[in-house]
C-alpha cells in the first residue's frame, strides 16, 4: 500500500492527474478510448463474420483486423498504465478495477486462440470452423463487458 | 469558433434549421407519395422513391441539430420579459414525440434504401412504414412548430390565453430529465454511459471496415458483402442517439454553451452522410473481391475516418474543453 502511496504522491503521477493542461489526464484518457474503439471495433466485427453475421465475406482476407486488434492493444496498455498511475491506491483496491483486469486476462487468449482456430489449418477458409462460434460468442461479450465496467470506473 | 456561440446566434440558428423538419419533411413527403402513386416502374423503382428514401434519411440526421439548438434558443429567451416558460416547455415536449417519430421514419427509410441498393426493389411493407411514420411524423411537427412559432408571436393564436397549453401529444422532457438525473437515479448515468461507448464502439467497428474498403483496402472482401453488416452500424447510432439525447435532455446547459458540442455535431453529421453513401453507393456492386477503388472514393472514406474519430474527441472531451460540467 505505501508502494501505491509513493506512486500517487509521485512528480509524474501528479502530473498526469492535476496538470492544467489538455495534453495531461484528458489526452491519455481520449487516447485509451481511441484504442478501445479500434482494437474493440474491429473485434467485433470479426466475431459477427465468425457468428454467421455477413456470411458471404470471405474470411481470409478479415486477418489483417488481427493484427490491428494488437496494434491498439499496446496503445491502451500503455495508455491504461499511466491512467493507473495518476490514481493507483483508488485503482488497486476496487473491486471494478479487478473485474476488468479479469475480463481483459481471460480474453487476450482467447484472442490468440481464435486466430490460430480460424486460420490455423489455411489461410482462407472457406467456412468457419467448428467451435470457433462459441469462443467468438464469449469474446464479443468479455470486450462488452471490458467497456462496460471501464466506463463505470469513471464513476468511483 | 467559439465567439460565434451566442445566445443570439444560436436562437438564429434555431430558427434558421426549423425549417428541416417541417418544410424539408413536406418536401420528402410530398416525393414519397408521387412515387406511390406513379405508373411509372423508373419512379417507383430507380428514380423518385430512393430520392424521397433519401431525403427523408438526411431530414432525420439534420433534425438533430435543430432539436439541440432549440434548447440553446430557450436559454437565450428564458429572461426575456414576455416569453411563457410553459409555451417553451409544450413546444419542447412536443417536438421530442415528433421528434423520436421521425428518427423511426429514418430507420425505416434507410432499410428501404439498404435493400434497394441489394435488390434494386424497395420492399412494399417498407415502403407502407415509412408512409405511416412520416406522415405520422408530419402531423405532430406541424403541431410542435406551431406551438413554437406562438412562443414570440401570440398573436397567431386563435386564442392567445392558450400559449403554453399542454398538447395530447407529447413526451415529457422533464420525466426524461428525472429518469436520467433525479433523486435515486443515480446508477441512470452511469450505465447510459457505458452504453454510449458500446453502440459507439459498435458503429465504428462496422464503419470503419466498410471504408477501409472503399479506400481500397482489405481489397479481398467484395463490397456487396460488407452491405450485409451495416444494418449494425445503424444499430449503433441507434443506441447512442437514444443514450445521447437522454444526457442531453437532463442537462442542456452543459451542451448548449460549449463550443466542442456544435463541432461534434457537425462531424456526427458527417458521420451520417458517410452512412448513407456506403449504403447506396453507385459502385458498391461492382466492388468485387480485387476491385482497385476510385482516387474519390478513397478520399471519402478517409474524411469519414477522420470525423469518426473526431465525433469521438469531441464526445470524451466535452469535460475538459470549453466549459461543460
Amino acid at each position: 500500500m505505501e508502494y501505491l502511496t509513493a506512486l500517487h504522491d509521485s512528480a509524474f503521477s501528479t502530473w498526469i492527474r492535476e496538470a492544467e493542461t489538455v495534453w495531461a489526464f484528458p489526452t491519455v484518457l481520449t487516447v485509451h478510448t481511441f484504442g478501445m474503439m479500434l482494437l474493440v471495433g474491429s473485434a467485433w466485427v470479426v466475431d459477427l463474420r465468425l457468428l454467421g453475421v455477413g456470411r458471404t465475406i470471405p474470411i481470409g482476407p478479415l486477418r489483417p483486423l488481427f493484427r490491428l486488434m494488437w496494434f491498439a492493444f499496446w496503445i491502451n496498455l500503455a495508455t491504461g498504465l499511466l491512467l493507473f498511475i495518476a490514481d493507483p491506491e483508488r485503482k488497486a483496491t476496487s473491486l471494478l478495477f479487478g473485474v476488468k483486469m479479469l475480463l481483459i486476462i481471460i480474453n487476450l487468449p482467447m484472442l490468440t486462440r481464435l486466430e490460430r482456430a480460424v486460420y490455423g489449418g489455411t489461410a482462407d477458409p472457406a467456412v468457419v470452423p467448428g467451435g470457433t462460434k462459441r469462443l467468438a460468442a464469449a469474446s464479443a461479450m468479455l470486450w462488452a463487458g471490458t467497456i462496460f465496467t471501464g466506463r463505470l470506473l469513471g464513476y468511483m | 469558433m467559439a465567439e460565434l456561440i451566442t445566445p443570439g446566434n444560436l436562437s438564429h440558428l434555431h430558427l434558421l434549421l426549423n425549417h428541416f423538419p417541417t418544410v424539408g419533411l413536406t418536401v420528402a413527403f410530398a416525393l414519397l407519395i408521387v412515387s406511390i402513386l406513379s405508373d411509372s416502374e423508373a419512379m417507383r423503382h430507380d428514380t423518385m422513391r430512393p430520392t424521397a428514401l433519401g431525403v427523408l434519411f438526411a431530414i432525420a440526421v439534420i433534425t438533430l441539430p435543430v432539436f439541440t439548438t432549440g434548447l440553446a434558443a430557450e436559454g437565450a429567451i428564458e429572461k426575456v420579459p414576455g416569453v411563457s416558460k410553459a409555451a417553451m416547455d409544450a413546444h419542447e415536449n412536443s417536438a421530442l414525440l415528433a421528434f423520436v417519430v421521425l428518427e423511426l421514419a429514418g430507420v425505416s427509410a434507410w432499410f428501404g434504401l439498404w435493400r434497394w441498393r441489394r435488390t434494386r426493389r424497395i420492399p412494399p411493407g417498407l415502403t407502407i412504414l415509412t408512409f405511416v411514420l412520416s406522415a405520422i411524423s408530419l402531423g405532430l411537427m406541424t403541431v410542435a412548430a406551431s406551438i413554437g412559432g406562438g412562443i414570440r408571436h401570440p398573436e397567431i393564436l386563435a386564442d392567445p390565453s392558450t400559449a403554453g397549453a399542454q398538447s395530447m401529444f407529447e413526451i415529457s422532457a422533464a420525466a426524461v430529465a428525472f429518469f436520467v438525473n433525479g433523486r435515486g437515479h443515480q446508477w441512470v448515468w452511469p450505465t447510459l454511459e457505458s452504453a454510449h461507448f458500446v453502440g459507439m464502439t459498435l458503429w465504428f467497428g462496422v464503419l470503419l471496415v466498410a471504408n477501409l474498403r472503399l479506400m481500397g483496402w482489405l481489397r479481398g472482401i467484395p463490397y456487396p458483402a460488407l452491405h450485409r453488416l451495416l444494418p449494425w452500424a445503424l444499430l449503433g447510432f441507434g443506441v447512442n442517439e437514444v443514450s445521447g439525447m437522454m444526457f442531453y435532455i437532463a442537462t442542456p446547459k452543459g451542451y448548449t454553451t460549449n463550443v466542442v458540442f456544435y463541432w461534434k455535431l457537425i462531424f456526427l453529421l458527417i458521420a451520417a452522410a458517410d452512412l448513407l453513401y456506403l449504403t447506396v453507393w453507385p459502385q458498391a456492386w461492382k466492388t468485387e473481391a480485387g476491385t482497385p477503388t476510385h482516387v474519390r472514393e478513397r478520399l471519402i472514406g478517409a474524411a469519414a475516418l477522420v470525423s469518426f474519430v473526431a465525433v469521438m474527441y469531441c464526445g470524451r472531451m466535452l469535460p475538459f474543453l470549453g466549459n461543460s460540467f
